[in-house]
């Protein structure tokens, strides 16, 4: 009887370990025990509230998929709608990972339909129009789809079309790199960087002067070039010149300046108010407009671009984006950078990276701001004001070379402010690398799921 | 800070159900290991953890010098009081995990020897 029972737990065991479907049980399994306790923990309503409003959801990654989970929590009766073509969900804090030879393209790359709540509406086309006037959002099918509440979260536009002569599908070719577009991309990228730490030369990297998504992305892709020069012993023969369309390469001036010293001491030259105007593949040149207007052509081995960027063309050219002020250029939304809350329109708040707000597009920005944004949209349901304050928090793990890094949090006035004050957070860490490599992607799907 | 204690329970039930079918398994040798122990003679306990501390040690030294390269960092990166505080716990969770598997298996071997 007792080895009976032992041989239909090994069956039982053998199967679970089998199934090709165990992935998404699992994930189901996560998503359930700690989140059906919840209980007072931070962010959670205590108890829903009963609601016939029809939400819409610009936007199905990290802060569109948050919001979706915590709102199907709070409120009961809602209707949620998701409106985004995108099937895979890809977890990009990874891309630098992946473009440096670190990790598998695999564990950036999730689907998009794992994680959203049950009973949501998924239309799988784009918005290409928004009319906050009438309530109505317009798809890239035609359908106009009306909305008591509207929650912005369609991310950034890559503007690689500024750049004269650039082709994100020659990324890989010709010695080109560029983390940002797609998983593809980076691995593409690391090809390139690879092949190039083989033989050394001339390395060239870029930085817009638009807001950037994961503005450390830049800072990694140039400190772990140079450590993979080193590790392959073509140092010497290599130089590597980092051309800044800004004054600085960080927003954050403590940051800059320990940036800066270190990349003295690696010797890595600096290039300010450098902006890249044109690139020639196949010469392998770049040409940057610096401060007087004159023109710089640069010769280069490998070339890591990073695009300018601005809110995609239905947020830009709608009522919702900024009207004047630093962020109208760039067409992001205009939200109160404490509430989220759109300035004009009270029924539409934004998240994540498309929210004209002074910093913070980043993950750690999303995972912070989406309990914030859930509340105050809750409360406007409930025609009350806004009671959540977001501080700006975003962290960025700052890579120095494989196996260190800096965990470097900060708010809107640019001050640090470490989740742990017993670690320095300009001091390079083991312990970092750790929550880089290991730990922040936990947090990014927990954050995902709507648990944190 | 109860948000970042939350925060990290949340950050380790995930890694946990990466790992979900490794655990499983785990967990299951190790029910059968207390299983057959327990179905043994009563044995001196004291003798049994003293010995199973031997393995215990082996296996936090080797932890300690060979997770780091499980995530792409060598020892060489220890370079801050908090990295080697991290490293000697989580090789120190290994070798109590070593320990826990350890006591079963001296009960099961030295009462068959």
């Amino acid at each position: 009887m007792a080895r009976s029972k032992i041989n239909q737990s090994s069956v039982v065991l053998r199967d679970a370990l089998n199934d090709p479907e165990r992935r998404r049980w699992i994930k189901a399994l996560g998503a359930v025990p700690l989140s059906a306790g919840l209980f007072s923990l931070p962010g959670h309503a205590r108890a829903a509230i009963k609601t016939n409003a029809h939400i819409v959801i610009a936007g199905s990654g990290l802060g569109g998929v948050a919001l979706a989970n915590r709102l199907t929590r709070m409120l009961d009766g809602v209707k949620i709608t998701i409106i985004d073509a995108k099937e895979e969900h890809n977890y990009q804090p990874g891309y630098t990972l992946v473009a440096t030879g670190v990790w598998p393209v695999e564990k950036v790359r999730e689907r998009n339909a794992d994680y959203h709540p049950a009973g949501v509406s998924w239309k799988k086309t784009m918005v290409s129009g928004f009319d906050p006037d009438s309530n109505t959002v317009t798809t890239s099918t035609g359908e106009k789809i009306k909305y008591d509440f509207l929650i912005v979260a369609t991310g950034v536009h890559l503007d690689y079309g500024l750049i004269e002569g650039m082709d994100v599908n020659a990324i890989g070719q010709n010695g080109l790199m560029s983390v940002y577009p797609s998983p593809q991309a980076a691995v593409a990228t690391w090809s390139v960087m690879e092949a190039f730490a083989k033989k050394g030369g001339q390395a060239l990297m870029t930085l817009p002067a638009t807001p950037l998504k994961c503005a450390g992305a830049p800072l990694k892709m140039t400190f772990m070039l140079r450590d993979r020069l080193a590790q392959a012993g073509t140092l010497a023969q290599s130089k590597i010149q980092f051309q800044s369309a800004l004054t600085n390469v960080f927003g954050v001036k403590v940051v800059n300046d320990n940036v800066l010293q270190r990349w003295s001491d690696l010797g890595i030259s600096v290039g300010y108010e450098q902006t890249l105007k044109s690139i020639d593949l196949s010469a392998r040149t770049a040409a940057f407009t610096q401060k007087s207007g004159e023109v710089l052509t640069v010769p280069y081995d490998v070339i890591h671009v990073v695009p300018p960027m601005r809110a995609p063309d239905s947020v830009k050219n709608s009522p919702l984006a900024w009207q004047s002020g630093p962020m109208a250029a760039g067409g992001w939304l205009e939200v109160d950078k404490s509430t989220l809350q759109h300035q004009r329109y009270k029924n539409v708040f934004g998240i994540g990276d498309i929210n004209g707000t002074p910093r913070g597009k980043t993950a750690a920005t999303v995972k912070k701001s989406a309990p914030i944004v859930a509340n105050n949209l809750v409360k406007a349901i409930q025609q009350k004001d806004s009671d959540m304050r977001f501080d700006g928090y975003t962290s960025c793990p700052l890579i120095t070379r494989e196996g260190s890094a800096m965990l470097i949090e900060f708010d809107y006035e640019g001050k640090l402010t470490p989740t742990l004050p017993f670690i320095e957070p300009l001091q390079d860490s083991y312990f970092a690398w750790l929550m880089k490599y290991s730990m922040l992607k936990p947090a990014y799907i927990a954050t995902l799921k709507g648990n944190v | 800070m109860i948000y970042d204690i939350w925060l990290g329970l949340n950050i380790f039930w995930e890694i946990a159900l990466g790992a979900f079918p490794i655990i499983l398994l785990a967990a299951f040798i190790w029910l059968i290991l207390v299983g057959i122990a327990l179905s043994k003679k009563p044995i001196k306990w004291c003798a049994v953890t003293r010995t199973a501390l031997i393995p215990a040690a082996i296996v936090t030294v080797v932890m300690f010098v060979l997770f780091p390269g499980q995530s792409h960092a060598t020892l060489a990166d220890m370079g801050y009081w908090v990295d080697w505080a991290v490293l000697s716990a989580i090789a120190l969770g290994f070798g109590a995990l070593a320990f826990l598997y350890a006591v079963p298996a001296l009960i099961i071997f030295k009462r068959s020897a």
